[in-house]
């Protein structure tokens, strides 16, 4: 029996190992991905102003910050019974898309475009966006004029670019004016007109390694996903819906309740749990998420150039199962972000001054509370 | 050539995407500099040799960051903690808030989701029992705070250190960026940040609401403040704390709002809230914090 270490694993965010198990006669009998890290938030948020959660966990991750920040503060709009209103339901949405547009051309570009540009038997050395930037410069500033859009996005809606913190417990702290709007349309146009030249290029390699795609880590899951209006692709706000392998809707239920239908596993060999549904069980019950699964789940996605795209991508995979897809499926919704950017600042309302529901009575304090309980 | 590693320890990677962040002035850094390793961006797996600039990131919160932080110590001629974790333990200090047996418990036995299990211990690198920033153990030739430290930051000390300049550094806090007026007003009230709405002209401190800015280091633009949010202190302390033995964020903070407000030092102490993640969050793991006869960390941590 031997074991192949690969550490760390590299052109991801966080520290992880695989090893690979092969037996006497050389074949592959078992493999496994282990997380080596944890830091525990879900214990040092405890005892914490509840209010301070939108800042504290974007520090989750530095790429995906602005998720965070938002769902933190949707769980605080919970906690202190206040609804959002309208404009800033879209200001979220709005900062929202501007992490899209860099994490996914992030995603794309700087961390997984190197094997399919460079080709996965280049020398490892060059494999990598520096490589890009030296053997493809153009390609390499499209990729970083599209993050550049979404950070200024985020930077703009958001107050800073990485850990934004206008999300607040009601709405948001600080709404944009019309000059903003205009400024970030124009970029948002421009991030369309970036898409497409990577969608350009990036057609023709998912063609070229056709055979790769389908053979690599072929697996067939569950897929949950936010779902809207019946079925759109839906970023900020929806249900949530589970489907089988083959299509059919197991799931569907309100964020609040995910503890009624979600699950985690301990392994000894990992610190990351494992998620499942609770009422398949594990392992028939894992699901997958992300990109892959919002294509799934949904059928529609409500802007004109990433709806085309869609279609031609169920037209050729249906239910799209193959690891490798979730760059094509990451591609199609960086298309729906610059798009969908473009739909909400071309509404004036954007730039409405009613952006947050206020506490309507004042907070007890500590021993107030006691008292009351 | 000048040879760059950026290595990644307990982090979330914003540094890594701080630096990213230069954009198109990537292409001014990677002119005079090589990337040798960077585990974030390319498939190195052993930290090479003769490393010019190491940029560490993240804290030492495992027995893997410990180990890799001392390979890259012995392999590089300057060695830059990037980010606040690295200078001051960052967020990931908050577990120190906790024994680590309530830390590891919240995730694996007491955890409505989760089937109780042990702690797993089967490859992955041991927790150390507190949360370190890189200087505990390695000898360290620059500090550049932030969370992560802002793009501008980056660009005016990354690149003239890879040209073999003198980088222009922050000295002021963050009072020196923000925009807000500071006005002496009489209140007797310290409110949560959630409580009634701030005047977006006024300084937080002069409304009753706390905000560390002025116990804070710069250079970030007072960006928060500017979005109608308080300083929570992310860019690790201001050089008149951490020089200063008597001055310290806690004492810093009280001082100011007793000064502005006239409200005794003695009634703002008995009104502040959350102290652990609100006054001390990004520099609890911090030693330098920690020792200095002013704080308050030694009883806040769990040891």
């Amino acid at each position: 029996m031997k074991n192949i270490e690969i550490a760390p694993v590299s052109r991801i965010e966080g520290h992880a190992k695989i090893t690979v198990q092969v037996d006497d006669s050389g074949n592959v009998s078992d493999a496994h991905f282990h997380v080596m890290e944890i830091r525990g938030f879900e214990k040092f948020l405890e005892g914490a102003a509840v209010e301070e959660a939108p800042r504290i966990t974007p520090r989750i991750c530095g790429v995906c910050q602005t998720a965070h920040h938002i769902a933190a503060a949707k769980a605080t709009d919970q906690v202190f019974g206040l609804q959002p209103p309208e404009t800033a339901q879209k200001l979220r949405e709005l900062l929202l898309l501007g992490q899209y547009l860099h994490s996914h051309a992030l995603h794309f570009y700087f961390l997984s475009a190197p094997d399919l540009v460079m080709g996965p038997e280049s020398d490892p050395a060059m494999r990598n966006v520096l490589g890009i930037l030296k053997t493809n410069p153009e390609l390499a500033m499209t990729a970083i004029k599209t993050r550049k859009i979404g950070q200024e996005i985020t930077g703009i809606v958001g107050g800073k670019p990485i850990s934004p913190v206008t999300a607040i417990p009601g709405g948001q702290s600080r709404g944009i004016t019309s000059e903003q709007q205009s400024e970030l349309l124009a970029k948002a146009k421009d991030a369309v007109g970036l898409v497409e030249k990577g969608v350009e290029v990036a057609k023709p390699l998912f063609a070229k390694y056709a055979d790769e795609i389908e053979l690599l880590g072929s697996v067939e899951t569950h897929f949950g996903a936010l779902t809207k209006n019946g079925g759109d692709l839906a970023f900020y706000d929806g249900d949530v819906k589970v489907i089988d392998a083959t299509g059919n809707s197991v799931h569907e239920f309100a964020p609040e309740s995910y503890l009624e239908y979600i699950e985690e596993k301990v392994q000894p060999w990992s610190y990351m749990k494992f998620p499942y549904l609770k009422q398949i069980g594990f392992p028939e019950g894992n699901y997958r998420v992300g990109a892959l699964a919002r294509l799934n789940v949904n059928n529609n996605i409500p802007t004109e150039r990433a709806s085309e795209l869609y279609a031609e991508y169920k037209e050729n995979f249906g239910m799209a199962q193959n690891p490798l897809l979730y760059h094509y499926a990451r591609l199609i919704e960086l298309m729906y972000s610059a798009e969908r950017a473009v739909q909400l600042l071309e509404d004036d309302g954007i730039t409405g001054t009613e952006i947050r529901q206020k506490l309507s009575e004042p907070l007890m304090t500590k021993a107030e509370a006691k008292e009351s309980s | 050539m000048v040879n760059i590693a950026i290595e990644t320890l307990a982090s979330c990677s914003g540094c890594e995407v701080s630096i990213l962040d230069l954009h198109e002035d990537i292409t001014k850094l990677i002119e005079k500099a090589d990337i040798v390793s960077a585990p974030i961006l390319m498939d190195i797996k052993e930290i090479p040799d003769d490393i010019d600039i190491a940029i560490v990131t993240g804290s030492v919160r495992n027995v893997e960051n410990k180990a890799r932080l001392e390979e890259l110590r012995e392999k590089s001629k300057i060695l830059i903690a990037y980010g606040t974790c690295a200078c001051f333990g960052g967020i990931t200090g908050m577990a120190d808030l906790y024994t680590p047996e309530e830390v590891n418990s919240r995730s694996f036995t007491e955890n409505p989701s989760t089937e109780p299990a042990e702690l797993p211990n089967e490859v992955v690198p041991e927790l150390l029992s507190i949360v370190h920033p890189a200087a505990d153990f390695t000898k360290i030739d620059g500090f550049i705070p932030g969370c992560p430290p802002k793009e501008q930051l980056t660009h005016d000390i990354l690149i003239p250190l890879i040209n073999d300049e003198a980088p222009d550094v922050p000295k002021k806090s963050v009072c020196a960026d923000c925009h807000r007026e500071m006005e002496h007003v009489e209140y007797d009230k310290i409110h949560r940040r959630i409580e009634g709405e701030a005047d977006p002209g006024k300084c937080f401190l002069s409304q009753g609401y706390v905000c560390l800015g002025s116990v804070t280091l710069g250079r970030c633009g007072g960006l928060c403040t500017e979005a109608g949010i308080p300083c929570h202190g992310c860019g690790g302390p201001s050089l008149d704390v951490l020089r200063e033995p008597s001055h310290d964020i806690y004492n810093g903070v009280i001082k100011r709002i007793a000064h502005l407000s006239k409200m005794p030092e003695k009634d703002v102490e008995k009104q502040l809230y959350d102290i652990g993640h609100i006054m001390y969050g990004f520099v609890i793991g911090s030693t330098t914090m920690e020792e200095k006869q002013v704080s308050l960390i030694p009883q806040l941590v769990k040891k």
